[in-house]
C-alpha cells in the first residue's frame, strides 16, 4: 500500500509543462495561445480543466482574447489549469 | 458462537471482494467524485463515535474571547492552499482531492461542535488529504482556527483581500504572476 501511495505521489508530481503567451482564440473545448516565441499552440480544454483569475477561481468564460495566459498542460496534452491575470 | 464468527468472516470477505471489484473497475484514480455510498459511509464513520475520540466532542473552546484575526492569519498561511481563503475549497488542489475538499461554510462543517473541529485539526482525517496538525500547532492556535472557521460564512471582502497578502507564494508562482502582470519570462518545461 505504501509503495502504491508513493507511486501515486510521484506520478502526481511528475509535472507536464507550462506555456506562457497570449490568448488568440478560445471556446469551451480549445484554447489557442501565441507563445512568447511567436508560435501558436492549440490546447484542448476538458471538464477537469480549472481556471484561475489571479488567485481567485474562474471559469472558461473568464478568458479574453488578447489576454496574457499561463496554461499548465498534462501529459496527455490537455489543459490542467488556465491561469489568467487578476481583474484590475 | 462459531456460526456468528463464520458469518462475520463471510461478510468481511464479501466486503473486501466488493472493494477490490470497485477498485479494479474504477482504478485508483482520484478524478471522479466519491460515490454517494462512499460519502455516506465516510460521513457515518466520522460522525459516529468511531471517528472522533470519546470526550473530544465535549471540549470547549479555551479561547473564550474569539480572536478571529489570529485564526485568519494562520488560516491564510497554512490552510488556504487547500481550503481557499473563503473556506470554499475552490483552490488549485481542492477539487482534485479524493474526497473533495469540503466547503467549510456549509452546514456539514458549521454544525460540528467546537471539540469536533479541534479534534479534526489536531488529528486529521484518515483517507482524506487532511493532515494531523497536532505536533505542528499549539493548542491555542488550533482553537483560534476553530473561531475563524465559525466566522467563514460571514467573512468580509476586506478580510479576503488581507488574506491574499498572507498566502504563501512559491518562486514559480511569483514568476507566473509577474508574467501575467506584464513582465516577460520564458516558458518552463
Amino acid at each position: 500500500m505504501i509503495a502504491l501511495l508513493l507511486a501515486a505521489t510521484a506520478f502526481a508530481h511528475s509535472g507536464g509543462r507550462d506555456i506562457r503567451g497570449t490568448i488568440v482564440s478560445f471556446d469551451r473545448r480549445m484554447i489557442v495561445v501565441e507563445r512568447l516565441d511567436g508560435n501558436r499552440e492549440r490546447v484542448p480544454l476538458t471538464p477537469s480543466t480549472t481556471y484561475r483569475v489571479g488567485k481567485a477561481a474562474g471559469e472558461w468564460q473568464s478568458m479574453r482574447n488578447g489576454s496574457r495566459v499561463v496554461v499548465h498542460i498534462a501529459h496527455d496534452g490537455t489543459a490542467l489549469e488556465v491561469h489568467l491575470p487578476a481583474h484590475k | 458462537m462459531g456460526k456468528i464468527l463464520f458469518a462475520l468472516l463471510v461478510l468481511t470477505i464479501v466486503a473486501i471482494a466488493a472493494a477490490v471489484a470497485v477498485a479494479v473497475r474504477s482504478g485508483m484514480s482520484a478524478r471522479g467524485a466519491p460515490t454517494a455510498s462512499e460519502a455516506m459511509i465516510a460521513r457515518g464513520v466520522r460522525h459516529e463515535r468511531h471517528g472522533i475520540a470519546h470526550g473530544a466532542r465535549r471540549e470547549r473552546n479555551c479561547q473564550l474571547t474569539p480572536n478571529v484575526q489570529k485564526g485568519r492569519e494562520h488560516f491564510a498561511d497554512h490552510c488556504a492552499i487547500c481550503h481557499a481563503n473563503d473556506g470554499s475549497g475552490k483552490t488549485n488542489m481542492g477539487p482534485n482531492f479524493y474526497p473533495r475538499v469540503p466547503d467549510m461554510r456549509d452546514s456539514r462543517t458549521q454544525q460540528l461542535m467546537d471539540g469536533e473541529m479541534f479534534y479534526i485539526i489536531k488529528n486529521g482525517v484518515r483517507f482524506t488529504g487532511m493532515p494531523a496538525w497536532g505536533d505542528e500547532h499549539d493548542q491555542e492556535e488550533n482553537w483560534h482556527l476553530v473561531h475563524f472557521i465559525r466566522h467563514l460564512p460571514k467573512i468580509a471582502p476586506a478580510e479576503l483581500e488581507e488574506m491574499k497578502r498572507l498566502n504563501p507564494v512559491s518562486s514559480h508562482e511569483r514568476e507566473e504572476e509577474q508574467f501575467l502582470e506584464g513582465s516577460e519570462k520564458h516558458e518552463h518545461h
